[in-house]
């Protein structure tokens, strides 16, 4: 699992759950995969995500160091090539393979496998 | 027409929570393999598959760097080629055996996310996707998970993003035996249509819902397998105005002039099957001058409820394609065409403006008293000289009309109507200009005012009956009707013509 993919999940649909966002993340392994860094995409991206999400995810696993310390994004930031290369990785790079998801609200794991989030629940939690 | 039931407080968990467990055993079981032959559930899976894919994707909006959510990913059959285009793909399925051979065939392309979830509760922000892609999913789905599936893509996709999805209609169509303990539901397409035009939502103080932009069978299935239950739709959301009262054109069309019922009343006067005029006399008549070969490939755009085709392919043997853009028509189509098993007759819903067929794919274009809906002719024929084989022919009857000044009444029965009407020398002109050749034009208004007389005696004379199943309103607007087409064809505005020409051959 990628951190952009950790950005738009939620655990809305458990019962008695009103935001669910953002889930916290348990790694038990992760690991750093280059991939081809493209500023335009990431330019273009970072506009979609929540960073401050972002920025907190990054941190329980030890890679902020570099993001900009802040809720929201200004325009300098984001014309940065130094900083959309730190996003990139952040963002496309950094992979959580085992691990789970807790529910901020009810503590519900989600396991990750592999590198695969599995959401599934069950017709009683909902 | 299926009935829906939009209530969501009537959710049956109990039943829901029975379908999926027996869902879900039955993929576990037919996940052993992890195989494409599990996932199409059928011995010549390879095949089928590389001849489908990319008919599938030309089905597709463009979706380059775009957002795409691809719902029941299985192994990837479409993965890899929603990501080669696609800015980022979410893939998601239930089954975990699948994601992860998905993810192992996929590994090297860094713009998917695998998901093991639920496509009916999985939740993401809104507007975050600019595409969903479902291939076989809503029928493994009970019609309470189908609602909610549609009402939180609506939330989950941008304005103007598109839900494309693809189901098998009618009947299973896999040979692999399994009859017991499969638990699709095959649904008629009209079903599906249904369900995706009866959700709104409301977003940022605008109202919100799925518009049908096409649904047709696939062409692999029907030439591989003579099989055209496997039928492709993609919906588009978009902001729903008010036309005329109606929050779509589209919705607009299909309940006014060609609302099923008043479909039904037009059949009442053209006679079963059609609603267009001299109904099958004269489409048998104009038929016998063809020379339509066993195996040809026709296409009949603004098929009606499809009477011409289902006679055209059993007395000539050619495969038809009936095209409309009014579902409900197309609804009626689908119904009876379960009665005509041995033609080879397809329908699908779409507009003919903007449908797409492959270069060359037609022997012949037929077309009755349908292209008056559409504006454009020179671009019209121009698509038409595309999807015909080199030397294929065209043929067509519509309304024209007479040199302008024409009276009030005439011009508001064509405002109100919609039409766009050319003259015989003008249809002649542009078929010219678009490059048919052999061109035979005729005017056919005599015979059309034979028929227009014919149709209403008939029709009065069925008065009581016609009245006891619709109304007399019903009624009136229909005598009307044809006594206006009258007086209208006496003043010399209103004309009937048909046309013949062809395309070019090498």
């Amino acid at each position: 699992m990628k951190l952009i993919t950790h950005n738009m999940l939620t655990s809305k649909i458990l019962k008695n759950v009103v935001t669910g966002y953002p889930l916290k993340i348990h790694a038990v392994k992760a690991e750093l995969k280059k991939a081809d860094f493209q500023p335009d995409f990431i330019a273009r991206m970072i506009k979609k995500i929540d960073y401050k999400t972002l920025y907190q995810a990054a941190e329980t696993l030890g890679y902020a160091e570099g993001m900009p310390k802040t809720e929201i994004l200004n325009e300098e930031d984001m014309n940065n090539e130094e900083t959309l290369k730190k996003l990139h990785e952040v963002l496309l790079e950094i992979e959580v393979i085992e691990g789970d998801l807790e529910c901020p609200e009810t503590g519900r794991k989600f396991p990750i496998n592999n590198g695969i989030p599995n959401m599934l629940v069950n017709e009683e939690e909902l | 027409m299926p009935t829906i039931n939009t209530n969501d407080e009537i959710l049956d968990l109990n039943s829901n929570q029975a379908d999926r467990q027996k869902m879900k055993d039955y993929w576990v079981k037919h996940s052993q393999f992890a195989s494409i032959q599990e996932m199409l559930l059928d011995s010549n899976a390879e095949e089928i598959s590389d001849n489908e894919l990319p008919e599938i994707l030309s089905f597709l909006p463009s979706f380059k760097s775009k957002r795409v959510l691809e719902l029941g990913a299985g192994i990837g059959r479409f993965t890899r080629v929603l990501a080669q285009q696609a800015e980022h793909v979410v893939a998601v399925d239930f089954i975990e055996k699948f994601i992860d051979k998905n993810r192992e065939l996929n590994d090297d392309m860094n713009n998917i996310e695998f998901m093991v979830g639920d496509a009916t509760k999985v939740s993401f922000p809104h507007q975050s996707f600019n595409m969903i892609f479902s291939n076989w999913l809503l029928m493994y789905l009970n019609d309470t998970e189908i609602l909610e599936l549609i009402k939180n893509s609506l939330h989950f996709l941008k304005e103007g993003g598109y839900f494309f999805l693809r189901e098998s209609c009618f009947h299973a169509s896999g040979n692999i035996k399994n009859a017991q303990e499969n638990p699709t539901v095959y649904r008629s397409p009209t079903a599906y249509v249904d369900f995706f035009q009866s959700k709104v939502i409301e977003q940022n103080d605008a109202d919100y819902g799925f518009e049908l932009v096409f649904a047709r069978p696939n062409r692999t299935y029907i030439e591989m397998k003579n099989n055209s239950n496997q039928v492709c739709f993609l919906f588009q959301k978009v902001k729903l105005q008010t036309h005329h009262g109606f929050k779509t054109v589209k919705e607009f069309f299909d309940h006014k002039q060609y609302s099923l019922k008043s479909i039904l009343r037009y059949e009442k006067i053209f006679g079963y099957g059609y609603v267009s005029t001299g109904g099958e006399e004269t489409t048998d008549f104009f038929l016998q001058t063809l020379e339509l070969k066993p195996g040809m490939r026709v296409l009949d755009v603004g098929c009606g409820i499809g009477g011409g085709d289902f006679l055209m392919s059993e007395k000539y043997g050619v495969e038809v394609f009936g095209l409309d853009l009014s579902s409900n028509m197309i609804g009626v189509c689908w119904d009876r065409a379960q009665n005509y098993k041995n033609s080879k007759v397809r329908f699908e819903i779409g507009d003919v403006t903007k449908h797409e067929y492959p270069t060359g794919y037609f022997d012949y274009i037929y077309s009755r008293d349908s292209l008056l809906h559409i504006p454009n002719k020179r671009q019209l024929f121009n698509k038409f000289k595309l999807w015909l084989k080199p030397g294929g022919k065209v043929f067509f009857s519509d309304y024209i009309c007479g040199p302008k000044p024409w009276s009030n009444e005439f011009h508001v029965y064509v405002e109100q109507r919609g039409y766009d009407l050319l003259t015989l020398d003008e249809y002649e002109s542009i078929l010219k200009d678009t490059d048919f050749i052999n061109i035979k034009k005729e005017d056919k208004t005599a015979l059309f005012i034979d028929y227009l007389h014919k149709e209403l005696k008939n029709f009065i004379e069925q008065k009581d009956e016609f009245v006891k199943e619709f109304s007399i309103q019903d009624y009136n607007y229909l005598v009307d009707g044809w006594e206006e087409k009258l007086v209208s064809c006496e003043l010399g505005h209103q004309k009937y013509g048909i046309f013949y020409a062809e395309k070019k051959n090498l």
